[in-house]
């Protein structure tokens, strides 16, 4: 009697528990599926990414061939032109693919590195000039490259057809993953998770390791590397950090207000001290580490080591009601920049967004603006303070130059522009060339074409056209494609 | 660096050379119940943007706009006439000019550039948020100098959503609205400003890194980051 009452009891608790446990089992075993379908999925993406990757690079390596192989320029120029499409193709379907900054750093660069070649040696056939013996020795290394990369490529592939590694894998029951959980999309760089560094296939280590050993590429395009050993063009005797202070504090327009927390360095090869301000009303450290969306208002000013020039200023403060327009802001700036040792600079272009009025500046010597040696401001519209002041171009370009004389009139000059534009304006400035190294004196024609407005680039020596811009109105300003 | 700088360089040359401010500079026009036109279409534009307005954006000034209006007007202090004058115009964040062609003309253009901002002030807002301002503008940075190094994607998009490359993109917080200051810090860094000089990776040192993360040259820490290349 006794136990068949203790069995009433339990019957239902452990019939519910039953139950329970049974919804829970097909319910784990319904996300398993979810998951192990998501991981197929993922996996068929990226074997599809890594198989377009494989089939670009090969691509590339035949192309490249060709063109060393052809005897006709027209020909040449039509390689150089698809090894470019198929070298982004292929960095645009490496990039797809799940491998940490670490591993592919090199990979990446080498295939858009061989594109921007391609594409200058393009440029200069299109402009007449013929390919010399060195860039034909480059594209023959290059080739080399491609075809060394193309089969590291097939011995990856091979594996991962062998089943010897998957990019992606459903979470497997261990202790290691009972324990820290899984996480596919983690970087194994940056969290040391073991668990998906080693998904990384081996293969890959030695791709890296030769990619990792090419040579420096030198030559007339963005990626080149001889870019990067710039040094600024203005500089001067090494300044103390307490004179740099002083410098800041003349820079900084109504420095009394603000009261200096900490000093960084930057070191780069334009090496600056970097000065954090708050305002000087604001409680102690109330401005950092604020809570959630605002973290209050702070200033900082970049002072550069060798001149003591101001790099850059940025002040977070939040703009009221505009009380003064474009114009007024414009002038503003102008006069700014002429304070603070950067006289001659002309407003080229600007845009207003929610209060705040945004100003490129180039300098300009002889009639003629200089592009490359410009600087950014922000003025606040509600009272005209200068919130941000970028002068990094400035600084690493502007130089005492001989500007040439023209050799074309404005008027030849606009006999090669393209005769449907409506030409409105025309100013002689000097543009920097594709890669940055060198300085192009070009007459810039502002002109329209149906509803849109663009710039057109005529070299003023040669007479060749170097660049064609697109002006874009929005609701605050104007800006260039 | 100097590759920034060259990149900087051309980003110079495509941004200076906007030029001009419009020759045919006007102001913008007075609306009133029943206005019509590109003027409308902005300002029902803005007022959608900023919560006053549930409309359609139609460029017609009827009884939902006419409601905004006044319900703006209240809200900012200004004459409550439901008429868009200079007073309210400039409120709403115009100021003077109106660019006249550009309400017709395609703005595929203007737009990618607005999609391209929301992207960046995204990942800023979840990356960075709680960080100094600068420390904000500098992640947008980091960003941006990747889309002009080789070793990363060419575009904003690509760098972003790159495997393993930003926890935000990893845990989902990257589809949260983004916070006010971090579309500012977007806006600059899209603008050129960078406080970084040039860096591609950025980590807090309070959290477990590798070593081959510590083996990149650092430019300068800021708030809870490290900024390197």
């Amino acid at each position: 009697m006794r136990k068949l009452k203790g069995l009433g009891l339990w019957l239902p608790v452990g019939a519910v528990a039953a139950l329970g446990l049974a919804v829970w089992g097909v319910w784990t075993y319904r996300l398993t599926e979810t998951n192990s379908g998501y991981a197929i999925a993922m996996e068929a993406q990226d074997q599809r990414h890594f198989n377009d990757m494989s089939r670009h690079v090969e691509q590339m390596q035949a192309l490249l061939g060709k063109a060393l192989v052809t005897g006709s320029p027209g020909q040449n120029m039509r390689y150089m032109a698809d090894v470019y499409t198929h070298s982004e193709a292929a960095a645009t379907s490496f990039h797809s693919l799940p491998l940490p900054a670490q591993l592919g750093a090199g990979t990446g660069k080498f295939l858009r590195q061989v594109g921007d070649f391609s594409a200058s040696l393009l440029r200069h056939e299109a402009a007449g000039r013929e390919m010399d013996v060195a860039s034909r020795a480059e594209l023959g290394r290059l080739r080399t490259e491609a075809a060394n990369l193309s089969a590291q490529l097939q011995v990856i592939n091979a594996d991962h057809n062998q089943g010897g590694f998957r990019w992606n894998a459903p979470p497997r029951f261990t202790w290691y993953t009972l324990r820290h959980g899984y996480h596919p999309n983690a970087d194994p760089v940056t969290t040391q998770d073991q668990a998906p560094a080693n998904l990384i296939p081996a293969g890959w280590d030695q791709v890296r390791a030769a990619m990792d050993k090419l040579p420096v590429m030198v030559y007339d395009g963005p990626f080149s590397d001889h870019v990067n050993a710039r040094r600024p063009a203005m500089s001067g005797a090494p300044v103390a950090r307490p004179e740099a202070e002083s410098r800041m504090r003349a820079y900084l327009p109504g420095s009394q207000g603000y009261r200096v927390t900490d000093v960084a360095e930057l070191t780069t090869n334009l090496p600056a001290y970097s000065f954090r301000l708050d305002p000087a009303t604001a409680a102690p450290g109330a401005a950092r580490g604020g809570a959630g969306d605002n973290p209050g208002w702070t200033t900082t000013v970049d002072v550069s080591k060798n001149g003591g020039f101001l790099v850059q200023l940025l002040n977070s403060r939040m703009v009221g009601n505009p009380t003064i327009d474009l114009a007024r802001a414009r002038a503003l700036g102008q006069a700014y920049l002429s304070s603070v040792g950067y006289p001659g600079m002309i407003a080229a272009y600007g845009e207003v967004r929610d209060g705040i009025a945004t100003i490129q500046y180039a300098y300009q010597e002889h009639g003629v603006l200089i592009y490359p040696d410009q600087a950014k401001v922000n003025v606040a519209l509600d009272n005209g303070e200068i919130l941000a002041v970028d002068a990094r171009q400035y600084l690493m370009s502007h130089h005492p130059r001989s500007l040439p004389a023209p050799q074309l009139t404005p008027r030849e000059a606009e006999d090669r522009v393209n005769p449907d534009l409506a030409v409105a304006r025309v100013q002689l400035t000097l543009i920097p060339s594709l890669s940055g190294a060198d300085e192009i004196l070009a007459y810039e024609f502002l002109g329209s074409l149906g509803q849109d407005a663009y710039l057109v680039y005529i070299n003023a020596e040669s007479g060749g056209e170097e660049q064609v811009l697109q002006q874009v109105q929005t609701d605050g300003g104007t800006f260039a494609l | 660096m100097g590759r920034r700088i060259a990149v900087g360089l051309l980003l110079a040359l495509l941004l200076v050379t906007a030029f001009s401010w419009p020759a045919s500079a006007q102001p913008r026009t007075t609306l009133r119940w029943g206005s019509r036109g590109g003027d409308v279409t902005v300002a029902q534009r803005r007022l959608a943007t900023w919560g006053y307005y549930r409309g359609r954006v139609d460029g017609i000034y009827g009884r939902l706009t006419y409601g905004a209006v006044i319900t703006f007007q209240r809200r900012n202090r200004l004459r409550v006439d439901g008429v868009v004058g200079p007073a309210t115009w400039s409120a709403l964040g115009y100021t003077g000019r109106a660019a006249a062609p550009a309400a017709v003309r395609p703005r595929t253009a203007a737009t990618s550039r607005s999609d391209e901002q929301n992207l960046l002030a995204r990942v800023i807002s979840a990356e960075a948020r709680g960080e100094p301002y600068e420390g904000q503008v500098a992640v947008g940075a980091v960003l941006l100098n990747r889309v002009s190094d080789p070793r990363f994607p060419s575009t904003i998009s690509g760098v972003v959503y790159e495997r393993y490359a930003f926890e935000a993109v990893s845990n989902g917080t990257i589809y949260q609205p983004p916070a006010a200051t971090a579309v500012r810090a977007a806006r600059d860094a899209l603008n050129g400003w960078d406080p970084t000089q040039g860096a591609v990776f950025y980590w807090n040192p309070a959290k477990p890194v590798s070593r081959w993360v510590w083996s990149r040259t650092i430019h300068k820490r800021i708030g809870n980051h490290v900024f390197a290349r």
